[in-house]
């Protein structure tokens, strides 16, 4: 008969929540809006530790995404206006 | 030398996936949105956020009040204050309430972009009276929820971080579609996991996949009885969760003994050898996940196939625990959405009279009335509207009350960032249905078909321009901020303004009693003892601590503790406790292929983005996809302009030659109509050309029962050259 790989329970599942729970801590630190030192820190740990191992593993490189497409402001204020490319408003 | 811009932490609301993001700022506008910076976030952003600056700075950008000045639909607007609008729509709103009562206003909204509300619209409807509240979430992801709700208590979240299989019902995330649930599965696939796709077309899921089975569009219930058939003879299951923690079990096996594989071979088109080899890798690889997927939303056996899925994560043992299903339940320090929504208000008499809720319960008052005392037991509220989606009206319900006045009239129509007109199955009905309104509301970006038929337009924010506290639709735990980065341009306002001046007006004044909706946030945060700055500023993303297996403390949230394998709540609203799988009606010959409709493009959110010129540059026709067998055989060449056509209705699509569609299925797009093209009755900017609504039949072989949500995967179709359309 084919076995199952069962779920986490009993102590295996107590430690597993008790490594997550420090896992949330750290990313509760990695994600705060005014960040200290040790956010800081935090952040570059896990920056490091979630980076693709080498650029094939990449798979959310994207030439939209990576070509950092923005706009001037000056350029959005001339389009909302319809003097822009593609602005059909009145000029 | 150039200095760098200011940034602002932001949730996109481009479309429903709600990527954290961060803005730049210069001179007071929005120039840039990027990634977040937060290595968990990294790269979870796609082209449509990209280009929501340009979007929002749009020429035709509805910025002024406008009422309507010719008849309904004749494009003849006049520009108003928003004091004079308001003032208007409050005394028509109170003559519709006067003479047919307040179920007589119906709010149709999709709760993305101009519609972040934080509860605002059913807290108003629920002081008015009214429980007609409708939403394309009715089609999903909302119905998904209720569904779930009935067999364990709540909506699960996949944990992508640990899980040992996915499994994607003919869903198909993309780098620019659901972009972190791609990046999720794809770094899952990398840990090793492994997937399995069910798709009837070779789609980019399927291509990564470990095992494809390319089923009939539709068929998904029978698939998943297909795979509950090989798990309960084969013994996969967890046998001591199923004793300890289901009821229903027997009969549910019985159930499933009706479907041995031959049978679902047949039915999925799939062979027997492939469907339980699938079967034994989710059962067997561990903690597996099947995500939510558009796809089982949409079919005639949709609840049922909904409730296979959630009897697939039980029996395998695989709900609330690490890399299965996570049952969350609402964040402890926060005050759920559904809380400020206030459904306590609304007197049961005035439940009882929702649209639709007497044929097709499931997703109403009625239909999740039982699930109050034990929503309330183990999560600590009565209510959990998770994603909108458990106490809705049923959309073709409420249109048909709209139109015919059947069972009550609905006479006013408020429309908040949803293009109705071309998000529900039916749109001649749906039009129909607007044009017999004594008032219409529409609150948008742009001058939408919807719009176009409004006797008022308001002119809606953006997400860059509003701050936001988003607790995942209710559905994840963790609260995530946005920041306002600009100001709305011209006139724009928020929904939470629209709704608190008008309850005021409408002598309700005192259930908004917060001036601001940051002022609203602070009264939801106030267990964390901080105010919405100070939490904006200290979190951009906050988490509750882990917990899994909560239900060995509390059981769970259905009437019997367990989870029901054999529904007590679909027994007692009358319909088969258990999943059952029920025939397409017999073929017609007019109609010899099938259609796959509601599809996403990568470019565009629902109706939204065409206006937007780089995204409208890379789609600029609504193109329909078959297998090039059926093209010869049509004699229809590539690019060619096609009709589709079902028994609803005709729609023109450009044909589009793909050999990774099977043969004799179409796919569709979904919600299209062209901003540039003409206004008003006649064209509506293209929707009565191109939009999918159209072909989308609402009648009762095409409905399922429970929800009374339409079929979309495997509608009966043909195609018609133009000239032979002319002829
Ligand atoms: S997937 Fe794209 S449109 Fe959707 S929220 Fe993310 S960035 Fe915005």
């Amino acid at each position: 008969m084919t076995k199952r790989n069962a779920p986490l329970s009993g102590k295996a599942l107590d430690r597993f929540t008790r490594r997550t729970a420090l896992m949330v801590g750290l990313a509760q630190r990695a994600s705060r809006g005014e960040k200290g030192l040790v956010d800081r820190l935090v952040t570059r740990l896990l920056d490091r530790a979630t980076r693709p191992r080498s650029p094939g593993d990449d798979f959310m490189r994207d030439e939209i995404v990576d070509a950092g497409i923005g706009f001037s402001a000056d350029e959005l204020e001339n389009y909302s206006r319809g003097r822009g490319p593609g602005g059909n408003g009145p000029a | 030398m150039s200095t760098a811009l200011e940034e602002k932490t932001v949730l996109c609301a481009s479309c429903d996936i709600a990527c954290q993001l961060r803005a730049e700022v210069d001179r007071g506008r929005v120039v840039r949105v990027k990634a977040h910076p937060n290595p968990l976030l990294r790269d979870n952003i796609c082209m449509k956020g990209i280009y929501a600056p340009k979007g929002f700075a749009h020429p035709d950008r509805l910025v002024h009040p406008l009422r309507r000045k010719g008849a309904r639909g004749s494009g003849e607007w006049e520009r108003v204050s928003w004091d004079d609008a308001m003032g208007e729509i409050a005394e028509r709103l109170r003559a519709v309430v006067d003479e047919h009562g307040p179920e007589a206003l119906a709010v149709s909204t999709s709760q993305w972009n101009t519609s972040t509300e934080s509860g605002a619209g059913r807290r108003f409807l629920n002081h008015l009276g009214s429980p007609n509240w409708i939403s394309g979430v009715a089609l999903c992801a909302g119905n998904t929820a209720a569904v779930n709700r009935m067999v364990y208590g709540w909506f699960p979240f996949p944990d992508f971080t640990g899980t040992h299989c996915i499994v994607l019902f003919g869903h198909n995330p993309r780098r620019h579609s659901w972009t972190p649930i791609y990046n999720g599965i794809r770094k899952a696939q990398q840990r090793g996991a492994k997937l399995i796709v069910l798709d009837p077309r070779r789609s980019e899921s399927a291509e990564r996949a470990d095992l494809w089975l390319p089923l009939r569009p539709g068929s998904d219930a029978a698939m998943c009885l297909g795979w509950l058939n090989v798990i309960l003879r084969e013994g996969l299951y967890d046998a001591e969760f199923v004793r300890e923690w289901t009821v229903g079990f027997e009969a549910f096996a019985d159930r499933v003994s009706e479907f041995p594989l031959e049978r679902v071979a047949e039915i999925t088109g799939c062979e027997a050898g492939r469907i339980a080899e699938a079967a034994r890798l989710y059962a067997t690889a561990g903690p597996s996940v099947i995500p939510w997927t558009p796809i089982t939303d949409q079919q005639r056996n949709s609840t049922s196939a909904i409730r296979l899925h959630a009897a697939l994560r039980a029996i395998c043992g695989y709900l609330d625990v690490p890399g299965g299903e996570l049952l969350n339940g609402f964040n402890p320090d926060v005050v759920p959405e559904t809380a400020i929504e206030a459904h306590d208000r609304l007197p049961r008499e005035q439940k009882d009279k929702q649209l639709g809720s007497d044929r097709h319960p499931v997703f109403t008052y009625r239909g999740t009335a039982p699930l109050a005392e034990p929503t309330k037991r183990v999560w600590g509220h009565e209510y959990a509207n998770i994603v909108m989606g458990s106490y809705m009206a049923n959309p073709s319900a409420t249109f048909r009350a709209m139109a015919d006045g059947v069972p009550y009239p609905v006479k006013a129509f408020i429309v908040l960032g949803n293009n109705a007109l071309l998000s529900y199955a039916n749109m001649k009905l749906i039009h129909r249905a607007m044009l017999n309104q004594d008032l219409i509301v529409v609150h948008e970006h742009m001058m939408t078909p919807t719009a176009q038929l409004a006797d008022f337009v308001l002119p809606g924010d953006s997400w860059l321009e509003r701050p936001h506290m988003m607790d995942g639709f209710g559905w994840s735990n963790v609260i995530r901020v946005s920041r306002k980065a600009m100001e709305p341009p011209g006139e724009c306002r928020g929904v939470y303004e629209f709704w608190r001046d008008l309850a005021h007006r409408m002598g309700l004044g005192e259930a908004f009693p917060w001036r601001t909706v940051e002022e609203l946030y602070t009264q939801r945060l106030r267990a964390t003892g901080m105010d919405w700055e100070t939490f904006a500023r200290t979190y951009e993303i906050f988490l509750p601590k882990p917990a899994y297996r909560k239900y060995e403390q509390t059981g769970f949230a259905t009437p019997s503790g367990r989870v029901e394998l054999s529904s007590s709540i679909l027994r007692d609203l009358g319909f088969d406790p258990l999943p059952y799988w029920r025939e397409a009606p017999p073929a017609d010959p007019r109609f010899p292929l099938e259609l796959f409709m509601g599809v996403r493009e990568d470019e565009f959110f629902q109706t939204g983005q065409r206006f937007i010129p780089e995204l409208r540059a890379r789609k600029p026709e609504p193109q329909c996809y078959l297998h090039p067998a059926d093209a010869a055989e049509w004699r229809v060449s590539e690019g060619e302009w096609i009709d589709v056509e079902t028994r609803a209705g005709r729609v023109r699509l450009q044909a589009t030659l793909r050999d990774d569609m099977p043969k004799g299925l179409i796919r569709v797009p979904h919600g299209w109509w062209k901003p540039e093209a003409p206004q008003g009755e006649g064209e509506l900017s293209g929707a009565w050309a191109h939009a999918d609504a159209q072909i989308c039949p609402d009648d009762d072989d095409f409905l399922d029962r429970e929800q009374g949500i339409p079929h979309f995967k495997g509608v009966p179709a043909a195609i018609h050259k133009l000239e032979e359309a002319r002829a």
